[in-house]
C-alpha cells in the first residue's frame, strides 16, 4: 500500500515538473538548441526582450507595432527584440506578419519545442532578460500599460 | 488491494486533454464549436419550441406561448 501511494506521489511530481515555466531570476533557454527558424540576432551583453506570439492572438498583432517603437527606441542602447512565433503551419505566421512588417528579429518555433521549453502561460507572453541571460520580468497579455511597465524596466536594465 | 492496482491507471486514463496557452487557437477552430450548423440547429430549436409551446426552455427568454 505505501509502495502503491509513493508511485503514485512520484508520478503527481513528474507531471507538476513537466509543466515548469521559466520565471524571474532563471536562466533564459536558448532558442538555437530548440529546432527555431529565422534568423537570430547577437544577444550576447544585450538586453534581450522576447515576445512568444500566436497569428490566432489579436493583443499579439496589437503589440507589434509598439514593440517596433520600443525596439527602434532602444537598440542604439543595447536592446533586442525578439519575436517568436508559435504556429505549427509555416502559413498561418506568414499571414500574421504580411500587413505587420516589424523591423526586429523573427523567429519561429514551428516545432514548438521553444515555447514548451518557456511555458509562457498565455499568448502573448514578453520576456525581458538581462545582460546575464537571466530573466529579469515576464508580462502576460499586452494593453496599454504594458509599454510604460516594459520601458521603465528596460532603461533599468541597459544601466 | 488488488481492486487499488486495477484503479490506480484509470486516474492516468481520462480523456483529459491539456491545452498549452500556444495550441488555444485550436479550440477557435470551427470543428470545435458544438453547434455544427448553426441554421440548422435554429431552424429545429425554432421548431421545437413551436410544438412544445416552450420558448425559454433553450437559452432564450420568454413567456413559453411558443407564438413567435
Amino acid at each position: 500500500m505505501k509502495t502503491l501511494i509513493q508511485i503514485i506521489m512520484f508520478g503527481l511530481a513528474l507531471s507538476a515538473g513537466a509543466h515548469a515555466q521559466v520565471a524571474p531570476g532563471a536562466a533564459f533557454p536558448s532558442p538555437a538548441s530548440s529546432g527555431v527558424t529565422g534568423t537570430m540576432p547577437a544577444t550576447k551583453g544585450k538586453v534581450v526582450l522576447y515576445d512568444f506570439w500566436a497569428s490566432w492572438c489579436l493583443p499579439c498583432r496589437k503589440s507589434f507595432p509598439e514593440y517596433d517603437k520600443l525596439y527602434q527606441k532602444y537598440k542604439g542602447k543595447g536592446l533586442v527584440v525578439i519575436a517568436v512565433g508559435t504556429d505549427k503551419k509555416p502559413a498561418d505566421s506568414a499571414k500574421f506578419l504580411k500587413g505587420l512588417k516589424p523591423t526586429f528579429p523573427v523567429i519561429f518555433d514551428h516545432s514548438q519545442k521553444f515555447v514548451a521549453k518557456v511555458r509562457p502561460s498565455g499568448m502573448p507572453t514578453a520576456y525581458l532578460v538581462g545582460k546575464d541571460g537571466r530573466v529579469i520580468h515576464v508580462h502576460k497579455g499586452f494593453d496599454s500599460k504594458t509599454i510604460k511597465d516594459l520601458e521603465k524596466r528596460i532603461e533599468a536594465a541597459l544601466k | 488491494m488488488k481492486i487499488l492496482f486495477l484503479l490506480t491507471p484509470l486516474l492516468f486514463l481520462t480523456s483529459c486533454a491539456r491545452v498549452s496557452p500556444w495550441e488555444r487557437g485550436n479550440l477557435a477552430k470551427k470543428v470545435m464549436a458544438p453547434d455544427q450548423d448553426p441554421l440548422g440547429d435554429a431552424m429545429a430549436d425554432h421548431i421545437y419550441f413551436s410544438r412544445e409551446a416552450s420558448l425559454g426552455g433553450n437559452g432564450v427568454g420568454g413567456g413559453g406561448c411558443g407564438c413567435n
